[in-house]
């Protein structure tokens, strides 16, 4: 995570929001940014194999094979 | 004493007309609907159809269960204050087959936290308070169920856990609360925060009713994908455990919540072998909290565009949803790619072990009019909360003393996956060694 991807998220909160928040709520979540992209910055530092698939089941829906 | 269904709802329902406001704790008394599920639960025991425990016992469900009959469902939340279902939620249609009667509404905090409220005042009723302290805070985001359950307003209540939305209450209310593992109970009818670590369940006086409250609305539901395909059934195990401590867990808590955990620690070990164990390092928080701030921000996406936000209790809540809007969808995608490793974890960490205690939470009540000293959206610290839901995990917390204020500390258990039965046991056999569970506040006892 670098200085300008979260400049890039602050702008396009502020862009598709901007108009309707205030200066300082902008101003807090240009702030609130860092925790997160701290959380963010973790999961990227754990290296993951292409054969690690998302820890969520999809099922084909049938109505009667459920 | 002898009573009946009508009796019971009456008092209930005039429990929550004199008490509710003092604590905050009510946002719809359903007194019509309560009062022709009370009369039909009379006639039934009268003619002998029993349907079990539950059969005629008031109940108050948390603002976010969808109650046909035209009773609002508000989410806690000023804009959505008339939002009405025509449709009852699964758990609200389980209890009223077991002849529970739906006394009330109860207040929680608006969206159940999902905006990252920072302090007690996030909810259009109010602050709740707990039934302990009227300037303390009952927690939340199930504010409202606990505070009313320990108060005697309702026998139980069903709330619901995100992280921390169960336990919470529990522990700042001094009353039993129960999050059953992910899926044990159909999420079908219930505000969704989170798709993925939702779980609902009771808040009671104590262990034992958690389990009967559990057993009535658990089960498999076709409206609910995710839900277990086995019904379940109450059957706590009493014998000799083996439970497991975390290494260095109680540095920096609160001294009352020290103290009276290592007076339960002794109490356990009449029955439990204790162990100490390690969490290897992993980003428990950072998946789980990931995954929480990626489904919550779609699950209000509708909410968001609206601009409705502006319109919650908390100023923080009204900005609350744009940065976490930005989470892409590869780092969503990849702490579901780290959580099953992380599931796997807790299952090796876990596994010869029948739970893991833990103080239900680190600090008595919070001062019901300031902000939390910790900003909570994206906070660290919370390990048992990280795995316990990021990993579908139950737990059981249960009132263990009062600090010199008086505020309840708690006590929890929590198990492998679809253990109930044993973290059930191992609470029940504490409450049955210990009086904590008989205590209530005074302010609310006639």
């Amino acid at each position: 995570m670098t200085d300008s991807e979260k400049d890039h998220m602050y702008k396009r909160v502020k862009e598709l929001y901007g108009d309707r928040l205030t200066e300082d709520q902008l101003a807090a979540i240009e702030t609130s940014l860092d925790p997160m992209i701290k959380v963010l910055e973790q999961l990227r530092s754990i290296p993951l194999l292409n054969s690690d698939e998302p820890y969520s089941v999809f099922k084909p829906y049938r109505k009667d094979r459920q | 004493m002898e009573t009946t269904p009508t009796e019971l709802a009456e008092t209930s329902i005039n429990r929550l007309k004199e008490h509710g406001p003092t604590l905050n704790c009510v946002v719809t008394i359903t007194e019509k609907r309560a009062m022709k599920q009370a009369e039909k639960a009379e006639e039934e025991l009268k003619s002998g159809k029993n349907s079990g425990p539950l059969h005629g016992i008031p109940w108050g469900a948390k603002d976010l269960l969808a109650t046909s009959g035209g009773i609002p469902t508000t989410w806690g939340a000023y804009p959505l204050r008339d939002q009405r279902f025509d449709y009852d939620a699964t758990v609200v249609k389980k209890l009223e087959k077991a002849g529970s009667v739906l006394v009330a509404k109860l207040a929680m905090i608006e969206l159940a936290g999902g905006m990252g409220y920072r302090q007690p005042n996030a909810s259009f009723t109010g602050p709740c308070a707990t039934p302990w302290s009227l300037r303390h805070w009952s927690g939340g985001s199930s504010s409202g169920s606990g505070s009313a359950v320990s108060a005697g307003l309702v026998p139980f209540a069903i709330g619901s856990e995100t992280w921390g939305s169960i336990l919470s209450p529990s522990n700042n209310c001094g009353v039993a609360g129960l999050r059953p593992t992910y899926g044990r109970v159909s999420r079908y009818g219930a505000m969704a925060l989170s798709w993925t670590l939702d779980k609902l369940g009771p808040l009671c006086q104590c262990a034992d009713d958690c389990g009967l409250v559990l057993e009535a609305i658990s089960g498999p539901d076709s409206a609910d994908q995710s839900t277990y395909p086995e019904k379940w059934s109450y059957q706590p195990e009493e014998r000799d455990y083996k439970i497991a401590i975390l290494k260095d867990y109680l540095e920096g808590k609160n001294e009352a919540v020290v103290s009276n955990f290592k007076k339960a620690m002794k109490t356990l070990e009449k029955y439990c072998t204790i162990e100490e164990i390690e969490f290897p390092e992993y980003p428990y928080e950072a998946v789980t909290r990931a995954i929480l701030s990626g489904e919550a921000a779609a699950a209000f996406d509708e909410f968001t565009e609206k601009g409705l936000a502006s319109e919650l209790t908390a100023p923080e809540d009204r900005y609350g949803p744009y940065a976490r809007s930005q989470v892409l969808a590869k780092d969503y995608l990849r702490a579901l790619r780290l959580r099953e490793k992380m599931c796997k974890i807790a299952k090796d960490v876990m596994e010869p072990y029948d739970a893991v205690i833990a103080p239900t939470s680190g600090t008595t009540a919070h001062p019901i009019d300031q902000p939390f000293p910790v900003k909570r959206p994206w906070a660290q610290g919370d390990i048992m909360g990280a795995v316990g839901n990021g990993a579908g995990l139950p737990s059981i917390g249960v009132l263990s003393g009062f600090s010199d204020e008086g505020l309840p500390t708690g006590i929890q258990f929590m198990g492998r996956p679809y253990d109930e039965n044993i973290i059930l046991g191992i609470a029940k056999m504490y409450q049955e060694r210990t009086d904590w569970h008989m205590k209530h506040p005074v302010m609310f006892m006639e």
